[in-house]
C-alpha cells in the first residue's frame, strides 16, 4: 500500500448476481441507485458472459478476478446474491490478489453456500444422472424470460468448491430469507456461526429478499460506513 | 431499441388515426377499423411468437427484450378490435326502449355478445384468442416471473399458442370467399409452432448436446486456509 | 296476379323525431370524443380524387318515382366500396383496379330459348329504351345497405324485344371474364366467370332493371359498366355486373356464389331478416353513412311489389 494512503480510501463495491439473473434485476439495480446516490459506482459484472451455457463457477471466479485486476488499486466490497454469495465466499476465501486488491468485506444475500441440489426445480425433472446423460438442462434463465441450456461442466465445476467449510477472517454481514424455497436458512445459519465476524439477518423474507431491501440497503450503508 | 420498435408498433394506430381525420376510412368506417385491428392483432402475434426463433437462428439475443412489448402490442390491437366490434357492431344493432343509459342497455349488450359468441363460430374463437390474451398481458411484467415463478410464468405464456391458432382460424372463418391471406398467416403460425413442437420433441429425446467451445478453467486452487 | 306499383316507401324510413335527434346527438357526442374514427362513421372528410370518367347521360331522364323520400348515399361511397372481386377483394380495389375495364365496344349475347338470339350491340339495346331514374335501396349479404340512384330501364322490355319461347323459366347471366381487363381473375377466388340468375317471372317482374347509370352518369367501371342488373329486392350479389350474356333456360342457373358456398348462398337470396347467413345473422344492417343498425326489412322493404310472387314459398328452404 502507498504510504500517505489511507488503506480504506480506494474501495471497489461489486454486485454478484445470482444463477440464471443478470445485471439488470431489480436487487442490483437497487443497489446499484443507492450506491451512486452515495457517489460509488457499483461494479456489476454480467457473470453470463460469453454464454450461459459453460457457465461455472471457476468462471465466474476468473471473471472477477479479471475485472478486479482491471481496477486501480484499493479495497474490495462483495455483494453476492445467491450464487453470486458463492462465488463472494470463495474468492474472499482465495484472496487472488491480497496485496493490491484485499477483499475486505462481504455482503451476503441468501447465499447458496451449499449447493442443494434437490432444491433445483430444473435438475429435480430428471435428477443429476438425467443431467449428465443429456449433457445438459434447460434452465428458466430469468433475464432472458425463457430456456436456456445448462452443460453438465457446471455441476462438476460447482462440486469441487465446498463454500459452507470457508472459514473467513473478514466482516461480513449476511441476510436470509426465513421462507426461502431455494436456500435453506439452516445451511445459511450454519455458515454464519462458523465465521468469527459474521453478522446474520433471518428476515421474514423468501429467497428474493424483496420486501426487505430497504432494511438491506439501511445495514449495509452502515456496515460500508456511508 | 425498444423506443425504436414502441414507436414503430405505434404506426399502424396513428395510420388509423391519420386516415379517420381524412375520412379515408371507406363508406363503412366502422368494419373498416374492425378489420384493420384485427389484422394488426393476429400480426403482432405472430411477430411476437417469431422472436425466439429469430433469436436462436441470428444468434442475436438482444431481440428478446422487445418480446413483452410486442406481445403487450397484440394485446393493445386486440382491445380495439374487441372495443370497435362491442360498439359497433353489438352495441349498434341494439334497441334502446329504456333510452341509451339504462340497465335494460346493459344487459341487452351482454345478451347481445353473449348470443353471437354462442351462436357464431367465427366470433367464439375470436373470443377465445382475446380472453387468451388477458392473463397473458397481467402477467407480463417481470415481477410477475418471479411471483409466479419461471417455470409456471413460461407454461401460463403458452396460451399465445392457443391466441394464434385461435386468431387465425377467426380470421379464416370470417373471410367470404378470399382465403388466400389467413391461409398464408395460418401457414406463418404452423411454421412458428412447428418450429417449438421439434425443438421439444428433440429435447426430450435427451440427445446430447455438444459442448461449445470455451470453457474458462480456473487452476483449481487448494482452498487457502483462512484463519 | 296483382302486383302493387306504389312506388313510395313509406313506414320503414321514417323514424320517430324524438329518436332521431337522439340519435343524432349521440352521434355528435360519440363524433366529440372519439377521436378521427368517428368522424369518418360521418362521412366527413375529404372527397377522394376522382380518377374515372364522368360522363352525364345526355337526354331527359324520366323519374319512376321509386325511391321517393329516401336520401341516396354520396356518390362517393356508392363508387368506391364495391364487391367486384374481378378486380380484386377489398372494398377500395375495384375503384381502383378497374379502370383497365374496356367498355366499348360491347356486346351482350342474348341466347338460349328465346325466338331472336344474336349478339347485341350495346346501343342497340340501349337507345330504343327510354331511360328512368330509379332510387332503389341495395342490401348487401354482409350487412350494409346503401340507397342507389340508378339510371336504367325495365330488363321486362329487353326481354319482350328477344321474345321468349313458352319453355323458358330462367334467366341467366354471365359477366365478361378477361384476365388482362380483369387481374383478380387469375386467382380461382370465384369460379369465373360471374354467373347470376332470375326466375323468368322474377326477371319481367317491374322492378327489375338493367342498369346504365347512376346519379345521371354512365356507370363507372367498378360499379359494373357498361350495363348490369339490379334487382333490389335480393341480396346485392344478385345484381351482377358487366354483363356480357344473357340466356333464357327452362332449368334453375347456378350461380357463382350458390357455387362456391352452397349452405350460404342460394339461388333466391331474397333479402330476408329471418333466414341468418350461417355464419352472421340478417335482422339488421348498416345504412352506409349511419351508426345504428337499422332492422332489415323481407325483401328489401319492396314486400308490397314482390311477395306475391313467392306466395306459398318456404323462404328459410329456398334462400
Amino acid at each position: 500500500m502507498q504510504p500517505g494512503v489511507p488503506a480504506a480510501a480506494v474501495r471497489h463495491v461489486f454486485y454478484l448476481h445470482g444463477f440464471a439473473s443478470s445485471p439488470q434485476s431489480s436487487k442490483a439495480t437497487f443497489f446499484s441507485e443507492r450506491l451512486a446516490a452515495r457517489g460509488i459506482r457499483m461494479e456489476c459484472p454480467d457473470l453470463n458472459q460469453p454464454d450461459f451455457f459453460t457457465l461455472t463457477v471457476s468462471r465466474m471466479l476468473a471473471q472477477l478476478e479479471t475485472r478486479v485486476a482491471a481496477l486501480p488499486p484499493g479495497g474490495v466490497v462483495l455483494i453476492g446474491s445467491s450464487l453470486g454469495g458463492l462465488v463472494a465466499v470463495e474468492a474472499a476465501a482465495r484472496q487472488a490478489d491480497a496485496a493490491r486488491h484485499p477483499i475486505t468485506q462481504l455482503v451476503l444475500l441468501a447465499p447458496a453456500v451449499e449447493l442443494e441440489w434437490e432444491k433445483w426445480t430444473e435438475v429435480t425433472p430428471v435428477g443429476i444422472e438425467g443431467w449428465r446423460a443429456a449433457g445438459a438442462i434447460d434452465v428458466f434463465h430469468y433475464a432472458f424470460e425463457g430456456n436456456r441450456r445448462l452443460a453438465f461442466a457446471f455441476y462438476e465445476d460447482a462440486a469441487r468448491y465446498d463454500a459452507s467449510a470457508r472459514r473467513l477472517s473478514q466482516p461480513m454481514l449476511i441476510f436470509q430469507g426465513r421462507h426461502d424455497e431455494s436456500v435453506s436458512p439452516a445451511s445459511v445459519e450454519r455458515f454464519a456461526a462458523a465465521q468469527p465476524h459474521a453478522t446474520l439477518c433471518l428476515l421474514d423474507d423468501g429467497h428474493q429478499l424483496k420486501d426487505s431491501l430497504q432494511f438491506i440497503w439501511e445495514k449495509t450503508a452502515a456496515a460500508l460506513g456511508l | 431499441m425498444k423506443l425504436l420498435v414502441f414507436a414503430a408498433a405505434l404506426v399502424p394506430f396513428a395510420h388509423l388515426l391519420w386516415r379517420g381525420f381524412n375520412g379515408d376510412l371507406t363508406a363503412d368506417p366502422l368494419v373498416e377499423i374492425t378489420n384493420e385491428t384485427g389484422i394488426w392483432t393476429l400480426r403482432f402475434v405472430v411477430i411476437t411468437l417469431a422472436i425466439t426463433p429469430i433469436r436462436r437462428a441470428s444468434g442475436w439475443n438482444p431481440v428478446i427484450r422487445v418480446r413483452r412489448m410486442l406481445g403487450l402490442f397484440a394485446f393493445f390491437y386486440g382491445m380495439l378490435h374487441f372495443l370497435t366490434y362491442l360498439v359497433g357492431d353489438r352495441f349498434a344493432s341494439l334497441d334502446f326502449p329504456d333510452g341509451f343509459v339504462a340497465w335494460s342497455t346493459l344487459v341487452n349488450l351482454l345478451a347481445s355478445i353473449w348470443e353471437d359468441v354462442a351462436k357464431r363460430p367465427y366470433i367464439t374463437v375470436g373470443f377465445i384468442a382475446f380472453v387468451s390474451m388477458i392473463p397473458l398481458a397481467l402477467t407480463s411484467t417481470a415481477g410477475w416471473i418471479r411471483r409466479l415463478g419461471g417455470r409456471n410464468w413460461q407454461r401460463l405464456h403458452r396460451l399465445i399458442y392457443l391466441t394464434g391458432i385461435a386468431g387465425v382460424t377467426h380470421y379464416w372463418w370470417r373471410v367470404k370467399a378470399d382465403t388466400l391471406h389467413p391461409a398464408i398467416y395460418a401457414g406463418i403460425i404452423a411454421l412458428l409452432l412447428g418450429y417449438r413442437l421439434a425443438l421439444s420433441i428433440k429435447r426430450r429425446k435427451g440427445s446430447r448436446v455438444p459442448s461449445s467451445g470455451s470453457r474458462f478453467e480456473v487452476a483449481p486452487g487448494t482452498p487457502s486456509a483462512s484463519e | 296476379m296483382l302486383v302493387k306499383t306504389a312506388p313510395d316507401i313509406r313506414s320503414a324510413d321514417i323514424t320517430d323525431k324524438k329518436l332521431y335527434l337522439a340519435r343524432r346527438e349521440f352521434i355528435r357526442a360519440a363524433a366529440a370524443t372519439t377521436v378521427g374514427a368517428a368522424a369518418g362513421v360521418l362521412g366527413v372528410g375529404a372527397a377522394e380524387a376522382q380518377s374515372w370518367p364522368r360522363v352525364k347521360i345526355p337526354g331527359a331522364l324520366k323519374d319512376s318515382g321509386w325511391g321517393k323520400g329516401e336520401k341516396p348515399n354520396a356518390y362517393q361511397d356508392i363508387t368506391t366500396y364495391n364487391n367486384f372481386y374481378e378486380f380484386g377483394t377489398e372494398k377500395e380495389d375495384p375503384a381502383a383496379n378497374a379502370h383497365t375495364l374496356k367498355t366499348t365496344p360491347w356486346t351482350v349475347k342474348i341466347d338460349g330459348l328465346v325466338s331472336k338470339p344474336a349478339d347485341y350491340h350495346l346501343e342497340d339495346i340501349v337507345k330504343p329504351e327510354a331511360l328512368e331514374e330509379r332510387v332503389y335501396r341495395l342490401r348487401c349479404v354482409e350487412r350494409w345497405s346503401m340507397v342507389i340512384p340508378w339510371v336504367g330501364f325495365p330488363l321486362a322490355n329487353l326481354l319482350k324485344r328477344v321474345e321468349p319461347r313458352s319453355n323458358a323459366k330462367f334467366v341467366e347471366f354471365t359477366t365478361l371474364l378477361n384476365q388482362q381487363q380483369m387481374p383478380g381473375t387469375r386467382r380461382d377466388v370465384l369460379q369465373w366467370p360471374y354467373v347470376e340468375g332470375l326466375r323468368l317471372d322474377e326477371a319481367m317482374h317491374p322492378l327489375t332493371i338493367l342498369a346504365v347509370g347512376l346519379y345521371g352518369e354512365y356507370l363507372p367501371n367498378q360499379n359494373g359498366a357498361p350495363i348490369r342488373l339490379v334487382v333490389p329486392w335480393k341480396y346485392g350479389f344478385k345484381s351482377i355486373k358487366s354483363i356480357v350474356r344473357i340466356r333464357l333456360t327452362d332449368r334453375e342457373p347456378m350461380n357463382s356464389w350458390q357455387l362456391s358456398a352452397p349452405h350460404e348462398y342460394g339461388f333466391y337470396s331474397n333479402v330476408n331478416p329471418e333466414r341468418d347467413h350461417p355464419r352472421w345473422s340478417q335482422a339488421r344492417e348498416r345504412r352506409i353513412g349511419e351508426f345504428f343498425m337499422r332492422p332489415t326489412l323481407i325483401f328489401n322493404g319492396y314486400g308490397d311489389q314482390v311477395a306475391s310472387l313467392y306466395a306459398g314459398m318456404d323462404l328459410k328452404r329456398y334462400y
